[in-house]
Formats: structure tokens, sequence, C-alpha cells
């Protein structure tokens, strides 16, 4: 059991590593496909660059939250007995669909140039983003509330630096859903400029639109900054 | 809760994002270079942004060789055979060498950045390369010796999955080097390539030192991960 612990841990280490670091790339293509003096195509192939980056922290985000709740049983943090055990469990599979979801909405919004992917695809990707956004809101404002009410006493988690580190990534699941609600508008001012050429009052609309997407970036590497600090701490 | 060796551990597990995960988007701007469909302007901009992203990795090493060193020396998990003022005055040095190796690989990077045409700035950055893989030899034959030695004086190392660790850091180091040697001809391929065009030779030869860049960088991410099982488990 304690060789399961130390591996989930390492996973877990491994995975905060590959959240930051991809996103730091991500960032800087993001930010090379806001250059109004690079051409059109280039700034669309910055993009994808971003896009395919971005799948590092969205997979991660998923796969940290996962880990984290069955060590916390594992390590008997919190969520102990038979019930913290199912509930660990279910989180799991749950955490593995949400993975699925996440990487399909890639597939389907990425697909090889010049196809498309198939209506029924679609279709599910547009539920399924509706979903997520209402789904992270959900995990965001119970992460957070179970956190609070651990430190109060009453709560699944035993350890005061482990509730304070779900507060930490709730703040950081609230921040993914403001970028999740910021993207469209970035891709609607993209498409604008692919489609008529751009113009400064374009660049500006774009601009305009990106910069609460990079508060929302830098204020989630604050946060994975501080929730590391946490966990190497371990403060009571 | 604010001491000296939680902050390094921090800091040591920070410097491990900043390396092997942007790493990551290295290896990816190196393969969209080579997509021979791009325009110029589009693969010049992703060899730009490689050689962005590439400046965090070797920040990223340099930074790793002082904070490991400092977490063995105050964690007192090593060289406790040699008088503490003694090991002290050498991680000074060591701070202050590595203070200059990172101001070396920022300048180097800005005037790499500026241009890359004017004589003094090529003769700069040709001496900046030579200081930088001699330093990196030194850190793999340094890492290497280190570990080899603490098997046989457990002073300089105590416990047995560092020794193992300062083993693959050397061996991490080494591969850098190595996909370095590989890549010698990869942005001058692509300056050919922007000035006279493509040909499916230059493209080939492109394509050919990324093939050869991907495998030690793909080794230099395994022994990464393999460190940081190897710090969880600590066997």
């Amino acid at each position: 059991m304690e060789l399961l612990y130390d591996i989930l841990k390492a996973i877990h280490i491994l995975m905060a590593v590959l959240w930051l670091g991809t996103d730091i790339g991500t960032f800087a293509s993001f930010r090379r496909m806001r250059d109004a003096t690079l051409s059109v195509s280039t700034r669309l192939s910055m993009s994808h660059l971003s896009d395919l980056l971005d799948m590092g922290p969205r997979s991660a985000l998923v796969i940290l939250l996962m880990l984290g709740l069955y060590m916390t049983h594992l390590g008997e943090f919190g969520l102990s007995g038979p019930t913290g055990s199912l509930l660990a469990q279910v989180s799991a599979l749950i955490g593995l669909l949400w993975l699925a979801g996440v990487w399909h909405q890639y597939w389907v919004t990425h697909p090889p140039a010049g196809q498309t992917r198939s209506p029924a695809h679609v279709r599910f990707q547009r539920a399924f983003r509706t979903f997520d956004i209402y789904w992270r809101v959900g995990v965001s404002l119970a992460l957070a509330l179970l956190a609070v009410a651990s430190l109060a006493g009453a709560g699944p988690f035993r350890s005061a630096w482990l509730a304070w580190k779900l507060i930490l990534f709730a703040g950081i699941v609230a921040c993914g859903v403001g970028i999740r609600i910021v993207i469209p508008r970035i891709v609607a001012c993209m498409s604008d400029i692919a489609a008529n050429g751009s113009s400064p009052e374009r660049e500006a609309r774009l601009t305009q639109v990106a910069r609460p997407a990079q508060m929302f970036v830098w204020s989630i590497w604050l946060l994975l900054i501080l929730i590391s600090w946490l966990a190497v701490a371990k403060p009571e | 809760m604010f001491d000296s060796f939680v902050l390094l551990k921090t800091a040591h597990i920070l410097l491990l994002a900043t390396w092997l995960g942007v790493d990551i988007g290295v290896l990816a701007c190196g393969w969209l270079i080579g997509r021979h469909q791009s325009s110029v302007e589009t693969r010049a901009q992703f060899a730009r942004l490689m050689v962005w992203l590439g400046l965090w990795p070797a920040l990223s090493l340099v930074l790793t060789v002082l904070v490991a060193l400092a977490l063995v020396f105050v964690g007192r998990l090593g060289f406790v055979g040699w008088p503490a003022d003694t090991t002290a005055q050498w991680m000074q040095w060591l701070a202050a060498l590595t203070f200059l190796w990172l101001i070396a690989t920022v300048t180097a990077f800005a005037l790499n950045v500026r241009d890359a045409g004017v004589a003094w700035l090529r003769t700069c950055q040709r001496g900046f390369i030579w200081f930088d893989t001699l330093l990196r030899c030194a850190v793999v034959i340094g890492f290497a010796w280190l570990a080899l030695r603490a098997w046989q004086d457990e002073t300089l190392l105590f416990l047995d999955y560092l020794r193992w660790k300062s083993l693959i850091f050397a061996g991490v180091v080494a591969c850098g080097l190595w996909a370095r040697f590989a890549l010698r001809e990869f942005l001058p391929t692509l300056s050919i390539i922007a000035q006279q065009g493509s040909t499916e030779e230059l493209e080939k030869r492109l394509t050919r030192q990324m093939r050869a860049a991907t495998v030690p960088m793909l080794i230099s991410w395994a022994g990464l991960v393999a460190n940081i099982f190897i710090a969880v488990i600590q066997f």
C-alpha cells in the first residue's frame, strides 16, 4: 500500500511539472498568435501549437484531482473508511470519463486539414462544453466548501495543509472556468482577423478579450507555486 | 515552514517544471519547423519560439545544480566528511559561478535574438557555446564522480537513492549535450532554406537532425522522470 502511495505521489509531482511547464509553452505560443506583425497563417499555426500544448494543463488538472483524492484516502489524510474508499474510487472513474471528454474535445476541434468530424461528435462536444463549464464550477465550489468545513473541524480532510491545498486548487479550477468562458471570444476575434484581415480595431478587440485570459493564467501559475510549497512544507 | 530546506525543495520541484515541461514545447516546435508545407515565416517563428522556450531548460539546468547541492548541504544529506566552513565556502563559490553562468546564458540569448549577422556578436555566441559546453561537461563529470565516489565514501552522500539521482542527473545533462550536438546544423539549415528556398535534400537534412536530437531528448526526459520516482520512493 505504501509503494502504491509513493508511485501515485511521483505521478502527482510529474503532473504538476507537466502542467506548469507546458503552460509556459502554451502562453508563449498564445502571445505569438496575438502578434499583429505576423501573417494570419503563422498566427493560426501558433494557435494550433498553443492548443496542442494546452492539453498538458487540461489533462494534468483532471489527473491531479483524481490522484489527490485517492492519495488522501491511501495516506489517511481524510476520506477514511469504506465510504472514503468508495468515494475515492468513484472520483477516479469520473475523472477518467472527464479526461476522455477533454481529449475528445481536442480531437473534434482539431481535425486534419480539409477534414471535419461527424455531426454526432460535434453535437456531443457542444453539449460537453456546456456541461464541462458547469461541472468545473460545481467541482470548484465543492472542493472549497469541503476544505473550509475541514478547517472548521467538520469536513472530510484531517490535515490543515491539505485543506488549504484544496482551497487553492478550487481557485485554479475557477480560473480554468474563466479561461473557458474567454476562449470562444478569442477564437471569434481570430476568425474575424483570418476572414477579413488584420486592422487596428480587430487587433485591439483581440488584445482586449485576451487580457482576462492572461490574468487567469498568471493566477494559475501563482496558485500552483503556492500549492507546491504547501505540499513540501505541510504546515499544520 | 519557511526554512531553507523547504524553500530549496520547492524550488527543486518547480525547476523540474521549467525544464521537463517546457522541453515538450521545444520538441514540438522542432518538429513543426520540419513541416515543409508551412511558410518560411511560420517556420522562422517556430524557430524563434523554440530558442525562447529552450532558454527555460537551460536556466533550469544551471539552477538545479546549485539547488540540488545546496539541498544536500542544508539537509545534511552528505558532504559531512569535510569541515562545515570549507563546504559553506565551496557553496558560495558555486553560487557565484551559477550567477555568472545564468548571466552568460541570458546575455547569449539576448544577443542571439538581436542579430546573428554581426561579426562580433557571432564571436560572443561562439565563445558562450564553448563556455556553456565546458561547464555542462564539468557537471556531467562532477555528478557522475560524486555518485560513484559516494558508493565508496558514504560521507559524500549518505543515501543510496541520492547517489542514483546524481548518476542519472549526469546522464540527463550528457543527453542534453548529445541533443545540442545533433542540432548544431539545424537552425543554419533552416536559414539556408529561408534564403535559397526549400529543396528535398535540405528538408531531409532538417528532418534527419531533428530525429537525431529527439532520441537524447526522450532519454533525458526518462531520466528526469526516473529521478522523480527515485526521490519519492527513496529505495
